[in-house]
């Protein structure tokens, strides 16, 4: 089972949202990349800020890099970022992610007009990763 | 000068609807207007985000504050419809039952799913910050 954060599980993930017909419906005009942002926590076994790269073009993920640098990271169009115990909250789907955003609890960079607009594909985004089976890093 | 004023402290809701209204004067300029006219407050609550967040129309732009003791307008809402809210596509100001968005939302408005207190005394300036925050 492969472990968040990593590439293995970047790859499972994009190999999901390649083949949900509900994102692919959802974000049909969506063009634009996004930078997710998995911040440390030493203690949990994410000892560095993690950044993960997807190109996502018109409902489907073109391409995707695991541990970019944050300097390549930042000129996506989009950054979600938020420390690994949220995403794992978000990918257990115990945290909403635009209830999350709302908290502040997600920390999202970009034209939010545009996330307004695609809020089910993002939404979409968000199931498609909880459909991975996923091993935690602090629970290895 | 800003004309969209985050309080020291506000997060979340309060920096996500400055940045949704900020891009959408940015978009539109002449949605500037907007900002000027009559001082009122608003309280935009969201129960199951447990957020809530004030918005004062000073008469020269717009502060995003803490939850106001007094406000001519009260929203209660939920985080998915508030979502809806901002991207429903508007005529006269308000949502457009022409629309199946629109129509969603008069059906939440009449089963109180959406909660407006002080309407329609002030109505004019909830058409107001409907136009200001919408994207449709």
């Amino acid at each position: 089972m492969p472990v968040f954060p990593s590439e293995e599980w970047l790859s499972e993930y994009v190999e999901r949202i390649n083949s949900s017909k509900e994102y692919e419906e959802a974000a049909a005009t969506w063009e634009g990349d996004l930078s997710y942002v998995f911040e440390r926590e030493p203690d949990k076994g994410v000892p560095e800020d993690v950044w993960v790269w997807v190109d996502l073009w018109h409902g489907k993920c073109r391409e995707a890099r695991f541990g970019v640098p944050p300097e390549e990271g930042e000129k996506a169009r989009f950054i979600i970022r938020a420390p690994y115990s949220r995403w794992k909250e978000v990918i257990r789907r115990e945290l909403d992610p635009i209830k999350g955003m709302m908290q502040g609890k997600l920390k999202l960079k970009g034209d939010l007009p545009t996330i307004v607009r695609y809020v089910k594909a993002a939404n979409e985004l968000v199931n498609v990763a909880s459909t991975v089976d996923t091993t935690f890093a602090d629970e290895q | 000068m800003e004309r969209v004023v985050v309080e020291e402290g506000i997060q979340g809701l309060g920096i996500m609807l400055a940045e949704l209204i900020k891009a959408n004067l940015v978009a539109e300029p002449e949605r500037e207007r907007l900002l000027d006219g009559d001082p009122g407050g608003v309280n935009l609550i969201v129960p199951d985000a447990e957020v809530e967040v004030g918005l004062i129309f000073n008469g020269r732009g717009l502060e995003i504050t803490e939850k106001l003791a007094h406000a001519d307008l009260s929203i209660t809402t939920d985080s998915d419809t508030l979502m809806e809210l901002t991207n429903v596509p508007l005529r006269f100001g308000m949502p457009d039952t022409l629309t199946a968005q629109g129509r969603a939302i008069a059906g939440k408005l009449m089963r109180g799913d959406i909660n407006v207190e002080g309407l329609p005394k002030h109505l004019k300036l909830m058409i107001r910050l409907q136009r200001l925050f919408t994207v449709a």
